[in-house]
């Protein structure tokens, strides 16, 4: 047993492909995903187009496997991270690809909820997520993200290229604080200190009780101001569902800060709740044809296997260095958002030794930023 | 022995359990879509090479179907149940069940909670939650 434990995380993996939970089904997905976006994107090259085509299969299975190797890693990046994968995605693509906004945040909510969705099995079987709050949460997320989609939909209609500038400029703005207070660290404590439920926490009976490893034994948690985090995290889902980036930057702070939730638990919970939230935010833009089957399909598998493969790593992995890689992507995000918005407009269009300058400084500072947490 | 001593809720378990299969299936069907969509490009509903083309030029959702779609229009988020032999229904169908394994998994958990099953306490407070969570996934649906 102990023998076992001792084991590096791949030989682990080897030795026990065939058991599911999580290693049968890793492997076959990973299988599958090699033959599909590696062996065809090969087998492509020798089939030809149809006469009419304006492009070739190579160049389409080119797009489809780039998309799915973008997705896997923003999906990897994630959940190492915890922070999911639409706050990469849908800023750096609204900010550098000519997409549709409104596809990019459909994209973008694929990109946010399945790694979030596969990683809930794996956690509520260590007791680690609070099945109850999860469900909970679900509600004022999934009510403010469906507004959300309505609303950018409505938007995209009514306002045009106009619309699309503001969103982008205002996606900025969001980005830069998200910055900012990824760089500053923000008021997160391990163990919050509460000392009494309000009857609102106690009627909803949301203290789930788990096994903490690290410390060796069980942790009962209190947690309070439950109506106050339930109107919070209903302007998390509208945000997150307006935009497309899900909402796991804001939730996990939100359980930890306003709730006094323990913050390995608060990762936890903010997978399900985001995840199933986006479950109902993504219909509005399945049924404008938002969703297109051949776009969707490698950014969902992406997440699905870049989840199940992060969350495996994040055991032996340093987090810190993926938070600093963070930092130094919103930072370019942000800028990239709001040039666009501004080139929309028609009121200045950057050339690209600025961007490329810029890009610059964030890699400047994202190594600062490494070697001053070595110090 | 704590670590023993601790029971994980059944509820957890189920909708954990039930969201995790339902995206991996999803996600395993969605691979095999754009294969099947490539190899018989005259059998989808949308034309794939169109639409990659028509995606990177920046056009909406509207145009992308109204340029690539046979019937000229989106032909709805259901259209995999049209004909399930051509590429990108099946494509549809990995997706749209992966976007839907919400709804199982709130209805599984409402039951647990509802009938206390597999040793769970029961809940009337968390059975209308799930119940709820349910209804709002089906809304979002078909609304």
């Amino acid at each position: 047993m102990e023998r076992t434990e001792a084991l590096p995380r791949w030989k682990v993996a080897l030795k026990n492909w065939y058991k599911p939970y999580p290693w049968l089904e890793l492997f076959a997905l990973c299988a599958a995903a090699i033959a599909v976006y590696v062996g065809w994107l090969l087998i492509s090259m020798s089939i030809e187009a149809p006469p009419e085509a304006a492009v070739s299969t190579f160049y389409v299975s080119s797009w489809i496997s780039g998309l799915f190797l973008a997705s896997l890693g923003i999906g990897f990046i994630g959940t190492l991270g915890g922070i999911g994968g639409g706050v990469i995605w849908s800023p750096v693509a609204m900010a550098f690809t000519p997409m549709d906004s409104v596809i990019i945040r459909a994209s973008g909510l694929v990109v946010a909820m399945f790694n979030a969705l596969v990683a809930t099995g794996p956690l509520a079987r260590t007791g680690l997520c609070n099945i109850r709050l999860g469900i909970f949460l679900m509600i004022p997320v999934g009510v403010g993200a469906f507004v959300g989609a309505k609303s950018a939909i409505f938007v995209a209609a009514a306002f045009g290229i106009t619309g699309e500038a503001l969103v982008r400029m205002a996606l900025a703005c969001i980005i830069f604080a998200l910055f900012l207070y990824f760089l500053l660290g923000g008021k997160k404590t391990e163990y919050p200190d509460v000392k009494e439920e309000d009857a609102f926490t106690r009627f909803f009976d949301f203290r789930l009780p788990y096994y903490e490893p690290s410390a060796g034994k069980v942790i009962d948690y209190k947690l309070h101001r439950g109506l106050l985090f339930t109107i919070a995290v209903f302007f998390v889902g509208l945000i997150g569902g307006f935009f497309g980036m899900g909402g796991g930057w804001a939730i996990v702070p939100a359980l930890n800060v306003i709730m006094g939730c323990p913050l390995k638990v608060a990762a936890a919970v903010s997978m399900t709740g985001l995840g199933m939230g986006s479950c109902v935010s993504v219909w509005p833009y399945f049924k404008a044809g938002a969703m297109i089957p051949i776009v969707i399909a490698p950014l969902l598998v992406g997440q699905v296997v870049g989840g199940v493969l992060g969350a495996q790593v994040l055991i032996g992995m340093k987090a810190a260095i993926v938070r600093f890689i963070l930092i130094g992507v919103l930072l370019f995000t942000s800028f990239g958002l709001f040039t666009k918005g501004l080139a929309l407009l028609g009121v200045v269009e950057l050339p690209l030794w600025s961007r490329l300058g810029f890009m610059g400084v964030c890699i400047v500072l994202v190594f600062y930023l490494i070697a001053k947490s070595k110090e | 022995m704590e670590e023993q001593k601790m029971r994980i809720p059944f509820a957890g378990i189920v909708i954990g359990d039930t969201l995790y299969w339902v995206c991996i299936i999803g996600a395993l069907i969605a691979l095999i879509g754009p294969v099947v969509s490539l190899l018989a490009p005259a059998n989808n509903m949308a034309d794939p090479f169109k639409i990659f083309s028509l995606v990177w030029e920046g056009k909406s959702s509207g145009e992308i179907w109204a340029a690539a779609a046979a019937a000229g229009q989106y032909p709805g988020p259901l259209f995999w149940m049209q004909d399930l032999s051509k590429g990108d229904a099946i494509t549809q169908l990995g997706v749209w069940l992966a976007c839907s394994c919400s709804l199982p998994a709130a209805l599984f958990g409402g039951i647990v909670y509802l009938f206390g099953l597999g040793g769970a306490r029961r809940s009337v407070t968390y059975f209308i939650i799930c119940m709820f969570v349910a209804f709002m996934i089906l809304y979002a649906m078909l609304i």
